[in-house]
């Protein structure tokens, strides 16, 4: 896996351990702090040496935590703390907000570096997260002597590689959509995800859900409701880091990349939940689209223009606020928003709910162009009647997995017709 | 008649100063969707900076200023980056509550800046020589390059906006998630907006001394937040243009006022009057437009938390908890006893604030005024003895917010809790001063203690009980959906204002024990200001939660008591911003956490 993936990782299972790290490591970062303040009583030394050697454990731990692209702020402020603590600016006020710092950025650094070190060392998601929760609880119970808390740091960490083996999601057996693709055309995929896996709570979405697409291909993705379609559109769009697995983008890892540079490379998401901005104007909407076109100025505004001219509906309501549109317009000004950037990648997420028939047709034939023109599509729908003889496949989404299915399976379409169960 | 052009002439710059506050306002709640109440923290501070270097250093006025315009972006980046961004996906109202934090540090820091290098007040003029003799205002070079230059970066707010970054920060404040899918970069975007927030305060608070004098008090004052505040709330907080014409309107008139109403008490009762009913006249623009304006992809304040332990739990474990802190205080000496009365006040008054928005959807930051009204009356009625003043306080508490629930009905949200910091400012007015000591008088601080704590108690017992009930349910039906509360039978409107009385009745008794308390409260012991710490409090604590109003606003108490004078604020700012910040759900929601933890 490569690094900044590994990293990325880390990151997420840090911040999903966070407060337990963050309240364990409070405390071992203080019992750190303060005996270092008991060794300078003890041994009466000048208070210079022991500031510095603080200092300098907190900057290691902070360029830790930098390194593990945690909370690079908090490792810097980490510093700050120890140093108040230990009595460079005396009194009690300073003391106190020297313990506050100290307690929450020190253990951010502690998290941060423990989350990391599990990450690392091949431990899965969960095995970090327990390894934030050790952190917690050697905190509170081995407060004076914190060389105990990297003993059970390495315990755990030792331990982990069995877990790890116990936790890990189990192997489909059935054909999966990712490895079709992969045998039909993984030389031409754009975007391609590989094993991911992600849950909510202790709830699990994706299981290990691979999938390619490639482009000048339309691909609907079906599910239940509540099977991880829109999850998964987040996963590909950048929004949700998975817990595990891989995300390419024309064979490249973009796994941790911000949605925003995901979008600037050409995947865009069209939802339609919460599509447009609503105190804007129609028009102010989609210049906010032209983040992610290049080119000056003027081509921006061509491009934006010829979008919005796709949509008729829209036409006539440039100075009109968003919020005040109808859901089904709201949802095709998203759309205009999306395709002006000419994505390589689009992923629309049931982009024509609330649409009218004709509406709707238009909608579903411009997906069809935009992949005709290049670009790979995949969308969400529940509604399959007119979609089918429009698709070039279709993707099934059931216990985390992604299958491929025929588009010709009747059965298969008829179970994913609304109302059915 | 001839004082009228240079009253006027004066009402025009200062309006204008505020108009610049104002634009600020608006400015940060376009893009970031809520009230910034460190904005004007982030004029002050390099005010004092320019006055530090120029009275210091020796500074020339034209090096100094723009220096300070830099130190007031850096600071709005610092603020945006360290505070706001990390709290991005927490409810508006938490950001508002860090804004108060972060104000108060800000407020330390403009104190501590003059007193760090000498201790002289950073007070400078503009270098020009104009003098301008309009009966009876002298106008300066100050008064004259204000004219010149805040209508100049009013604009330049203005055309941001307009600006593809301007764009960007708007769209990230409405929905985030859909901002980046388009690639908007929404951590430079979001730190670009507060720069410019951050300039344009700077920009006042620099000319804010030599128009206005310096203040070493740090936080602006109840009338000087509602010179910017009620023109931002006028214009929706988002029409700049409207903000800016309201706040050089409102200037004029306050100086009018000032000058034939008697001093700063007329002032203040006419802003107060002018936000109230400018607020309750405003045209709703329709349903739509307005949900429009409000909606962004946070949401507005945490969701109220449902009650998962069996009603006995309810009140036996608040019975065990009073009568083991009725055992302390009885052992405490009369002035921990009366700091202990205190607290219990101050809780009692943070949890009506608390019931106003659980069950009538709506923050009232008129509610320590109203407590200090209610007060007021108990006190007017001769002769009532101490036990016949509780109905009364209750029942004066419950009519002045209902009263208010009434004036501004058609406005919610922030609206309404600006309108309400208004009147609560006019409201202050009228307690200012009130007899309160009448009520009072006679009890021990000991008794005045166990009193405050029971009436604390049995009033968190009382709403905790009456949520689990029928007309409990209704109330919450009403505040969370009104079309479909309205559906089924209930008048959404009706329950919002019983919701607000039995907050003021919560707050006439909060009102009561406070100046059994106190004995003898200060002039300003009622301020509106109050309210806003009482916020803080409910919000510390867990806003949903009525426990968690009572546990906030023991923590603060105690932090502040823990902290001496000099320290307080900047130690109450770091405290509430610690909290905020690693419990955005208060301390309520950290205790659901960690049990949920241990049970699973």
């Amino acid at each position: 896996m490569r690094r900044h993936t590994r990293l990325a990782l880390a990151r997420t299972n840090v911040r999903r351990g966070m407060w337990w790290s963050w309240f364990g490591g409070g405390l071992v970062w203080t019992a750190v702090v303060e005996s270092s303040s008991a060794f300078e009583r003890a041994w009466k030394l000048s208070g210079v040496p022991v500031h510095v050697a603080v200092a300098l454990v907190a900057l290691s731990a902070a360029l830790a935590a930098r390194r593990a692209e945690a909370t690079p702020t908090g490792g810097v402020l980490a510093v700050l703390g120890p140093l108040v603590v230990s009595g460079v600016a005396p009194g009690a006020v300073v003391v106190a907000i020297g313990l506050v710092i100290t307690a929450a950025c020190g253990g951010w650094v502690v998290g941060a570096v423990s989350g990391s070190v599990g990450e690392l060392s091949g431990a899965s998601g969960a095995v970090a997260v327990r390894l934030n929760l050790a952190t917690a609880v050697a905190g509170a119970l081995l407060l004076p002597i914190s060389v105990l808390w990297l003993s059970v740091v390495a315990t755990v960490i030792v331990l982990s590689g069995t877990v790890s083996s116990d936790t890990a999601p189990s192997v489909p057996t059935s054909r999966e959509a990712g490895d079709t693709a992969a045998n039909r055309s993984r030389a031409g995929s754009v975007l391609g995800a590989s094993d991911l896996a992600i849950g909510f709570g202790t709830r699990p979405v994706l299981t290990r859900a691979s999938l390619q697409l490639t482009a000048g291909e339309l691909v609907v993705l079906v599910g239940a409701n509540g099977s991880g379609k829109s999850t998964l559109l987040r996963v590909l769009g950048g929004h949700l880091l998975p817990e595990h697995g891989d995300l390419q983008f024309k064979g490249e890892s973009v796994l941790g990349a911000s949605p925003e540079e995901l979008a600037r490379l050409g995947v865009a998401l069209a939802s339609g939940s919460r599509p447009v901005f609503p105190d804007l104007a129609v028009r102010d909407n989609m210049a906010v689209a032209g983040w992610a076109l290049g080119g000056g100025r003027a081509a921006r505004q061509a491009r934006i223009g010829a979008a919005l001219a796709e949509f008729p509906e829209l036409a006539p309501l440039p100075g009109a606020l968003a919020g005040t549109l109808s859901g089904g317009e709201q949802r095709l000004l998203a759309l205009a928003q999306s395709l002006a950037a000419r994505p390589a990648v689009l992923l629309a997420d049931e982009v024509t709910l609330g649409l009218s028939p004709d509406p709707r047709g238009r909608v579903l034939s411009m997906l069809r162009s935009a992949a005709d023109a290049g670009a790979a599509v995949m969308v969400v729908e529940h509604d399959l009647r007119d979609v089918i003889p429009l698709v070039d496949r279709m993707v099934r989404l059931e216990n985390g997995v992604l299958h491929e299915e025929s588009t010709g399976d009747s059965s298969g379409e008829a179970s994913f017709i609304p109302g059915a169960p | 008649m001839e004082v009228l052009p240079g009253l006027v002439a004066l009402g025009i710059v200062q309006g204008l100063l505020s108009a610049l506050f104002a634009a600020g306002l608006v400015v940060a709640h376009r893009t970031h969707r809520f009230l910034n109440l460190a904005h004007a923290g982030l004029g002050l501070v390099p005010g004092a900076l320019v006055g530090v270097l120029i009275a210091q250093g020796g500074w020339s006025f034209w090096i100094a200023a723009p220096t300070g315009i830099v130190t007031g972006a850096a600071l709005g980046v610092v603020a945006e980056r360290a505070v706001f961004a990390r709290l991005a996906a927490a409810p508006r109202l938490i950001l508002m509550v860090a804004s108060l934090g972060v104000a108060q540090l800000l407020a330390a820091a403009q104190t501590a800046l003059p007193l760090a290098v000498g201790g002289i007040p950073p007070t400078y003029a503009v270098p020009w020589s104009l003098r301008i003799e309009i009966f009876p205002v002298v106008l300066t070079a100050a008064h004259a390059l204000t004219l010149i230059a805040v209508p100049s970066v009013l604009v330049l707010l203005g055309l941001f906006l307009r600006t593809r970054i301007g764009l960007g920060a708007q769209a990230v404040g409405q929905n985030a998630e859909r901002a980046r899918s388009l690639g908007v970069p929404a951590a430079f975007v979001s730190s670009a907006a507060f720069a410019a927030v951050g300039a344009a305060a700077a920009v006042a608070g620099i000319l804010a001394v030599p128009v206005l004098g310096y203040s070493l008090e740090g936080t602006p004052g109840v009338a000087v937040l509602l010179l910017a505040l009620a023109p931002a709330a006028v214009a929706g907080f988002r029409d700049l243009p409207l903000a800016s014409v309201a706040a050089v309107g409102l200037g004029v008139i306050y100086q009018l006022v000032l000058w034939w109403g008697g001093g700063a008490r007329s002032g203040t009762l006419m802003l107060a009057a002018v936000t109230a009913v400018a607020v309750a006249l405003r045209p709703p623009g329709g349903d739509r437009r307005e949900r429009a304006a409000r909606s962004s992809s946070w949401p507005a304040a945490p969701p109220g938390r449902p009650t998962r332990s069996p009603p006995w739990i309810a009140i036996v474990v608040p019975a065990l908890g009073f009568a083991l802190a009725g055992s302390v205080v009885l052992s405490l000496g009369p002035s921990d006893a009366q700091l202990v009365a205190t607290g219990a006040a101050l809780a009692l008054g943070a949890l009506s604030l608390a019931v106003g928005w659980a069950l009538a959807g709506e923050l009232s930051l008129a509610t320590w005024p109203a407590a200090g009204v209610a007060v007021v009356a108990a006190a007017s009625v001769g002769g009532v003895g101490r036990w016949a003043a509780i109905p009364i306080a209750a029942a004066t508490g419950a009519a002045v917010l209902s009263g208010l629930g009434l004036l501004v009905r058609r406005r919610g949200g922030l609206t309404f809790a600006v309108a309400s910091l208004a009147v609560g400012a006019g409201l202050a007015e009228i307690a200012r001063g009130g007899a309160g000591r009448a009520v009072a008088a006679g009890w021990t601080p000991a008794a005045s203690a166990i009193v405050a704590m029971a009436a604390c108690a049995a009033a968190a017992v009382a709403v905790t009980l009456l949520r689990r009930t029928s007309p409990g349910h209704r109330l919450v039906a009403a505040r969370d959906d009104a079309r479909r509360a309205r559906a089924i039978g209930i008048v959404p409107a009706r329950a919002r204002i019983v919701g607000l009385g039995l907050s003021g009745a919560l707050a006439g008794l909060a009102g009561l024990t406070y100046v059994a308390a106190v004995t003898i409260p200060a002039p300003g012991a009622f301020g509106a200001d109050r309210s806003l710490d009482l916020l803080a409090m409910a919000v510390v604590g867990g806003l949903g939660s009525f426990w968690g109003a009572v546990a906030g606003a023991t923590a603060l108490i105690a932090a502040r008591v823990a902290l001496d004078g000099g320290w307080a604020l900047m130690g109450s700012g770091v405290g509430m911003l610690a909290a905020v910040m690693f419990f955005p759900g208060g301390l309520a929601a950290a205790v659901d956490g960690a049990r949920r933890a241990v049970k699973t």
